[in-house]
């Protein structure tokens, strides 16, 4: 296997041994100096070409020789340039808008078409985009967005996460600026954590995961923020029926440091409360988050560039009751930092060194009369890492790195007191390990219509001490014995390869064939304890007991763009593999993992997935969007559950179909669609009952894990954008010409209506009983609860 | 502005109404499971009630609650010293009506029920056969060839230091009854709570019966020791209700409080780390019953072979006159 891989490694090197010149240099918005991602640099002559890297570089290495240099990206005017290459040439280049006000509209910011790309499952977007499309009580969401694409699953109204290809929400790395975020959700899901106006660029990875990503099974959703506007202040925000925002960017010193700096806030509890009575029981309720996202970066000189990004935010429910006294509070939030440094040694050698501090922790606190009960836990992890990419020639560039992470959990910590009796709790567990990884990758051209990107990767995980563990009886339930490890002492320690591959065939008629695979290792989970996923689910390190979790997939597609890449249309089809998957086993309680280790409540097995992915996009045009359907099925089997039979996931969907359109009526006027429909959840149903003559309680007896489906869910979202004038006419007094100048201030309104046919999906299902068996009037009953009715909104967006 | 905050509250009203509705479930037929409910205490003889499922969504009523009864298992009890014992049926229709106040006392099954159905239960009338200390005691069941079987322990007594009534707050003569417990200092003590008020209803549709006339077990009933193992710590019990029956003070100004002048004999039981898991699943299940944030899941039934409970209980008891 090592061998294979070192062969191709070194054949791109065998092949492409011939004198050449490097053209390299960083690509930029003309008008804001941030870097643009993606763009290419196209020679037609000799039909080679590169796109720039998400710090907006790029690296050419052609033959000596006159050329045309062709640079463009969607949405700007395509800029020519005549070189003479004779020796190494730098050329930083700047693009400006397109000059047609009108731009044209298009669904995604990718620069290479799709049949070109060696990635597969791959999707950029870009967040201007995103904005016309309807957003959920106005507010733009680009996870939410993320889930219109196929493969990727929304969790569904009211639950944290996304679900892509079969795997669990906790198999995606989510990275803000490099910096992974845990949980990535407000308000149980409602909305991301991410602020769409501090957004640049996303990029989603659901299969086939190249070497250079790691620690997750499922897909890389890395979001890069803005840098921040080089060359003048200025400031965006919204104005929405439950939240404002506002972003204000500007330089620090012109073309060479900038900063941006965005914030949000809901205000449903200020507005609310004061509608609410001073004696009210319930007054001090309320909900509220907000967040905070700031970037600087300084260019040092044209081989150095340093960048500091953070995150903030904190979601905070409190609940009042004066009549039965209880006092309870629910903060949790995340918090990130990274400090990067670009270092360009030459102008094919690019070093990217970041150092990043992550954390998300969940707080409960509550008061009944005297009796108190706190509840925490979180993550934290210091991570460092370095990334170089060696554009050997053209089209063959070579990456490696490593990463080295130190992860601290509090799975539960757990304080309660009772008047002055203080319960022994245990001391607050602390849960330390390290993880590390290096890889290698290398993307070349074997001839002219095979590409392929080939990597191996090599990760390891150590917990050390101090920690405790007990050591369960099987039988009794009891701790028999404790091991008591000191600080620094090793506990366990796992490591895997994890090769990783993909190539790309380009057809005769412009088509092309994509294959995938990759093998990745999980050391870090989530478990749920409820049936549906929550803040407080509990992040946890792999232990003694708690094997990596692996995942294998293998996927093919077939990929095919019509009428000059008007039309993208794909199918993929993909198989995955997935071995120690963690479920809290059945009547486990959240007090269960005091004094205890939490893996001790857990039962673990394996799972498997397949499907097909069809995919038709409009990419340009007046009327444009994308059909996405998959159809799939997800599978788990676990040996504490129903006695090892297989049982569907609770995110197994056959069908998943999700429409997003859009249509420019006029300059000003644009209207947006979004239809999804998706098979129902499985769920687990009551089948049988028993009444406990002992307790004198109706029992209810459960179907097997996931045995029944929730109704299909579907719902259609329908948006009007009306945009002001953005430019003024300006009569030149001495000439009387008339040209078209920019207006200062540009805004634009946003009317929303979610879930325009009232649709009732459901968010679960209950059941209770009504009456009573004394009486003879005892009945079953089973409830639906809906979360979102038919819910129009108003936003106004606006730009100086 | 005004408008504005009309707006946001209209939106965060819908939001938190958001729709709850009526659905039908039409589920396939499944086949019914046999239910043992079975218990062994210190000084009593065993009870073992066996009943069948019914269907969800079948009805509910006291006569098909009632015919749920399984009869004519042969059920035999091994205790650890070897010694087997056959457990006959006794059905309430063939003991006379002046016995149903006592047989009510010993099963915790109203005698309102006793004397309208057909109430069935297994047991031995044989001295021997009663529950003792730290004994194992395993039970089978055979329903016409279909074995069930189950294991269990009566663990030691563990008697509370004291106990007394405490009025809450501000009420005049209502409140909750108060014990100091020493837990032993061994991990893995489990507990259960009963209380029974002994004295007559002085006034009211009840007037001139016992007010309670068994040990009810409140709701929160068991615990383990695992916050305060070996601790010498006091707690409080509200008064509990017979799930299906509703006194004449379970609703109004006394539910859930004893009264001055109540006797209450306080049935504090050691039990298993089974029966612990069991009633604590259960009493989550009736509190968290049609919440999302609880796992649908199977109660953790001891029964190999069917459902069910079969548990050991070590009772100490104290009486209490509130005052």
């Amino acid at each position: 296997m090592k061998n294979i891989i070192l062969f191709i490694l070194l054949l791109p090197i065998l092949t492409f041994a011939q004198k050449n010149y490097t053209l390299s240099g960083y690509i930029k918005d003309k008008s804001t100096g941030e870097v643009l991602i993606g763009a290419t640099v196209f020679v037609p002559s000799i039909s080679k070409g590169a796109t720039s890297n998400v710090y907006g570089f790029y690296s050419l290495t052609i033959p000596e020789g006159n050329y045309e240099v062709k640079y463009t990206f969607v949405g700007f005017a395509d800029q020519m340039k005549k070189i003479e290459l004779n020796g190494d040439l730098k050329m930083n280049v700047e693009l400006g808008e397109s000059s047609e006000i009108m731009e044209e509209v298009v669904v995604e910011g990718k620069a290479t078409d799709n049949t070109n790309s060696t990635q597969m499952g791959q999707i950029d977007l870009s967040v201007d985009k995103i904005k016309s499309l309807p957003a959920f009580m106005g507010e733009v969401d680009v996870l939410k967005t993320i889930q219109l694409l196929p493969g990727v699953q929304s969790s569904g109204e009211g639950n944290t996460g996304f679900y892509v290809r079969g795997g669990g929400p906790d198999q995606n790395l989510i990275l803000l600026d490099g910096a992974p975020v845990y949980n990535a959700s407000h308000l149980f899901g409602f909305f991301s954590v991410f602020n769409a106006d501090a957004i640049k660029n996303i990029n989603m990875i659901k299969g086939g995961m190249p070497a250079k990503y790691g620690t997750k099974l499922a897909s890389v959703l890395d979001i890069n923020m803005k840098d921040g506007n080089y060359k003048e202040y200025h400031a965006e925000g919204g104005i929405g029926v439950i939240a404002s925002r506002l972003t204000v960017e500007g330089p620090i010193k012109k073309d060479t440091a900038s900063f941006i700096i965005s914030a949000r806030r809901t205000y449903i509890d200020v507005l609310i409360d004061p509608f609410i009575k001073e004696t009210a029981a319930i007054k001090g309720s309320g909900y509220h988050f907000y967040d905070l996202t700031a970037k600087f970066n300084w260019r040092i000189s044209d081989k150095d560039r340093i960048f500091l990004s953070g995150y903030f935010g904190r979601d905070v429910f409190t609940y009042r009751d004066k009549n039965i006294g209880i006092n309870f509070d629910v903060p949790w939030g995340n918090a990130t930092g990274s400090l990067r440094w670009n270092h360009l040694f030459n102008d094919k050698l690019f070093l990217n060194t970041t150092a990043i501090l992550t954390d998300f922790d969940f707080g409960f606190s509550s008061r009944v009369d005297d009796f108190r009960f706190e509840i925490s836990s979180g993550i934290r992890d210091w991570n460092f890492k370095q990334d170089l990419t060696y554009f050997m020639s053209t089209r063959n560039e070579i990456q490696a790195g490593w990463n080295f992470i130190r992860h601290r959990f509090i799975p539960t910590s757990v304080s309660a007191s009772s008047g002055d009796t203080e319960f022994d709790t245990g001391e607050t567990v602390k849960i330390f390990a390290y993880e590390g990884a290096a890889y290698i990758q290398d993307e070349f051209d074997l001839n002219e219509n095979l590409t392929i990107n080939a990597g191996i990767r090599y990760s390891m995980f150590q917990q050390v001490g101090p920690f405790t563990r007990y050591h369960k009886n099987p039988t009794t339930g009891k701790t028999d014995s404790t091991t008591v490890y000191g600080k620094g002492d090793k506990i366990v320690f796992y490591g895997g390869w994890e090769p990783r591959a993909s190539m790309r065939y380009l057809l005769p008629d412009k088509s092309s064939i994509k294959a995938g695979f990759a093998h990745n290792y999980q050391y870090v989970h989530l478990a749920s304890i409820s049936s549906v996923s929550l803040p407080t689910d509990l992040w946890f390190p792999s232990s003694e007991l708690v094997k990596p979790q692996i995942g294998t997939q293998y996927s093919i597609g077939y990929f095919r763009n019509f009428n000059k890449n008007t039309w993208e249309t794909s199918v993929e089809v993909y198989y995955k593999d997935l071995k120690n998957l963690i479920e809290y086993k059945e009547n486990a309680q959240p007090e269960d993992n005091v004094a205890d280790n939490v893996d001790n409540q857990l039962t673990f097995g394996n799972g498997y997935s397949y499907g097909a992915e069809f995919f038709v996009k409009k990419a340009k045009g007046q009327f444009n969007g994308w059909i996405g359907y998959t159809w799939s099925r997800t599978m788990r089997t676990f040996d504490d559950i129903d006695g090892g039979l297989e049982f569907p996931a609770k995110y197994d969907r056959r069908h998943d179909l999700s429409v997003a359109l859009q249509y420019d009526i006029t300059e000003r006027w644009n209207v947006g669609l979004i239809f999804v429909y998706a098979t129902g959840n499985a769920i687990s149903l009551p089948e049988r009952r028993f009444y406990s003559f002992t307790e004198n309680r109706l029992i209810t007896v459960w179907s097997t894990r996931n045995g029944y489906r929730m109704i299909p869910y579907h719902r259609g979202d329908i948006s009007v954008t009306y945009t002001g004038k953005t430019h003024k006419e300006v009569v030149d007094p001495d000439t009387g010409d008339i040209t078209l100048k920019k207006k200062r201030v540009q805004s634009s309104w946003n009317f929303s209506v979610y879930n325009i046919y009232n649709r009732a999906n459901p968010y679960f299902i209950f059941f209770d009983y009504s009456g009573d068996l004394s009486q003879n009037n005892l009945k079953v009953n089973g409830y639906q609860i809906s979360l979102f009715p038919i819910l129009p909104s108003v936003t106004w967006n606006f730009k100086f | 502005m005004k408008m504005m905050k009309y707006i946001a509250f209209v939106v965060f009203a819908v939001m938190l109404v958001s729709c709850q509705k009526a659905i039908e479930i039409d589920l396939p037929e499944v086949d019914q499971e046999y239910v043992v409910e079975g218990r062994i205490e210190v000084n009593t003889p065993p009870i073992v009630i066996l009943s069948e499922t019914q269907g969800y969504f079948d009805e509910a009523s006291v006569e098909s609650v009632f015919g749920t009864f399984v009869h004519d298992a042969i059920i035999t009890m091994t205790n650890s010293d070897g010694n087997t014992f056959v457990l006959t049926e006794i059905c309430s229709s063939s003991i006379p009506d002046s016995l149903l106040d006592d047989v009510s006392a010993l099963t915790g099954i109203p005698a309102e029920s006793l004397g309208f159905f057909d109430y069935c239960i297994y047991t031995s009338l044989d001295p021997n056969a009663m529950g003792e200390e730290n004994k194992l005691y395993h039970l089978e069941v055979d329903i016409d060839g279909k074995i069930l079987t189950s294991s269990t322990k009566i663990p030691g007594i563990v008697p509370l230091d004291s106990t007394w009534f405490e009025v809450e707050g501000d009420l005049d003569s209502l409140g909750f009854v108060w014990a100091y417990l020493t837990d032993p200092d061994t991990v893995g003590n489990y507990y259960r709570w009963y209380a029974q008020r002994i004295n007559i209803h002085t006034y009211g549709v009840e007037a001139g019966t016992v007010k309670d006339p068994f040990p009810i077990a409140p709701f929160g009933s068991i615990f383990d020791d695992k916050f305060f193992n070996g601790l010498t710590f006091d707690f409080a019990y509200n008064r509990g209700e017979i799930g299906n029956l509703e006194g004449q003070d379970d609703e109004g100004p006394e539910e859930g409080y004893f009264k001055t002048g109540d006797t209450v004999v306080i049935k504090f039981c050691s039990t298993t780390r089974e029966n612990f898991l069991y009633i604590r699943a259960l009493e989550n299940q009736a509190a968290t019953a049609g919440s999302p944030f609880a796992s649908p899941g199977n109660l953790p039934f001891n029964i190999e072979g069917g459902i069910g409970i079969w548990a050991g209980y070590a009772p100490a008891y104290d009486t209490l006159i509130c005052e």
